[in-house]
């Protein structure tokens, strides 16, 4: 419909870019450049996925450092994703760690929540409970915590994941020369819109297949007691 | 002998107010307590105090008790955990192995009633005598010299509330176990105890304003036993 509407340089047609998203499946050039991508998404994502996991659970257990922490997040929430970028070009220059720094703090807040939300809303029955029994903190937390805070902290990941694949991509598309974003770069210039579409489409059917392959069966695993 | 001696003990949540204050009893292994009181007189409270849950304000716990654990008013289970691994939670921080731990905690379960095939279920599939039961068993399976029990019959039907209590009786009898528990319900108190402390809410807190001791051995205590005792400390705790 847009393509008979406003001409192929506003919306290709639907076959050319499919035919464009195979021959990208078997490009030497286009899989690099993925494997690039996926790389800096996966660095950028378990150092925030670890590190603001990890302090969403100890700011749970020590108020004081809460304390600490909260302005700081806020600042991190509020940042504009390009406006790190912006500071990471100027930090670190053009390439992989600017573009691994700027995924990193732009999913680490969102997670941090997710992790001390967790933390707080945990029954407080349960851990008196434990406490009568003189539970040691690392059965405490493998057993009582880590359990709880998963209900939250799963779809703050979730919504990293998303927020990482989009990111990445502006990142590379302005301060990197290679990835699918400096690609996608490439074909802006060229006013190549098939390609433009063949590589969001590269993009996404690979968050479809990380979320639904992947993800949904540890979720699944891990949260079996609810059914 | 192990002992636990309450001397002088106050507490306040606020500084101000005072939920009791004054209360001492001492209480040996091989016996029952049990504190009788109308809810909001801290009970509860005192119970944590003597279980190291809380610190009290004022005066002094001295508990030579070596292994204590505690069933509360609700079963407060894992819901991300079946029965066993409820069970097997306490025993975590033991030296036992993996195996043991399962066996152990697959013994008392079998004592407390439940079948194997409740096993594997998770809490939300067990009704709530069953989640007693699990209770129970959790607290047990750690092998305690004394156990805290914080009105755990309450709500549960009379053939239960019987089976546990002989279960109960059966340990306190070989002297194995004390047992110091709160209730609501002076039958209970009959049933169950050696000493009944009344505790009732005064102008300084709730304070300990009297105490009975029965003498009769608890197979000995028949029904006529029961109601006699009833009647009289139902009129004690009034007055």
């Amino acid at each position: 419909m847009g393509y008979r509407a406003f001409g192929d340089l506003v919306l290709p047609p639907v076959l050319d870019t499919f035919v464009m998203f195979f021959l990208y499946l078997n490009d030497p050039e286009v899989l690099t450049n993925m494997d690039i991508t996926m790389k800096r998404i996966f660095l950028g994502l378990s150092l925030s996925i670890f590190l603001a996991s990890l302090l969403g659970v100890v700011a749970g257990l020590v108020k004081p450092i809460s304390y600490m922490l909260s302005p700081i997040i806020t600042i991190m929430l509020g940042m504009p994703s390009i406006a790190w970028i912006v500071l990471a070009m100027i930090w670190f220059g053009m390439g992989n760690s600017t573009v691994i720094f700027v995924v990193f703090i732009a999913t680490f807040p969102i997670i941090f929540l997710g992790s001390f939300a967790g933390m707080q809303s945990i029954d407080k029955e349960l851990l008196i409970m434990a406490d009568s029994f003189k539970l040691s903190l690392k059965t405490k937390l493998l057993n009582i915590y880590f359990p709880h805070i998963f209900s939250f902290i799963f779809p703050a990941w979730l919504t990293a994941i998303g927020l990482s694949w989009k990111i990445v991509i502006m990142a590379e598309l302005l301060s990197s020369d290679d990835g699918i974003g400096s690609l996608l770069a490439i074909a802006r210039s060229q006013i190549d819109t098939t390609s433009v579409m063949a590589l969001l489409m590269l993009m996404v059917s690979l968050l479809i297949i990380l979320e639904r392959v992947v993800l949904d069966s540890i979720k699944q695993r891990l949260e079996a007691w609810r059914k | 002998m192990e002992k636990i001696i309450v001397d002088k003990i106050s507490h306040s949540f606020d500084g101000t107010t005072m939920i009791f204050s004054n209360v001492s009893f001492t209480f040996h292994k091989g016996s029952i307590v049990s504190i009788l009181g109308a809810s909001g007189s801290g009970k509860t409270t005192i119970l944590q105090i003597c279980a190291e849950i809380l610190k009290q304000t004022e005066g002094k716990v001295q508990n030579s008790f070596k292994k204590s654990s505690f069933v509360f008013q609700e079963s407060r289970l894992l819901p991300w955990q079946n029965v066993i691994e409820n069970i097997s939670l306490v025993l975590k921080d033991t030296l036992l192995s993996k195996k043991e731990i399962i066996k152990k905690s697959q013994e008392i379960a079998l004592l407390f009633g439940l079948n194997e095939e409740d096993f594997k279920k998770y809490p939300k599939d067990l009704s709530g005598g069953m989640k007693q039961r699990v209770s129970f068993a959790r607290a047990l399976v750690v092998e305690p010299t004394l156990l805290f029990l914080d009105e755990p019959f309450s709500g549960l039907d009379i053939k239960l509330k019987e089976e546990l209590y002989t279960i109960l009786l059966k340990k306190v009898n070989k002297g194995d176990l004390g047992i110091i528990f709160i209730t609501h319900d002076i039958m209970e108190s009959v049933i169950l105890s050696d000493e009944v402390l009344i505790i009732k809410i005064g102008s300084q807190g709730s304070t300990i304003t009297d105490r009975h001791r029965f003498n009769l051995k608890y197979e000995q205590r028949d029904n006529e036993f029961v109601y006699q005792n009833m009647l009289m400390l139902a009129d004690r705790f009034k007055r």
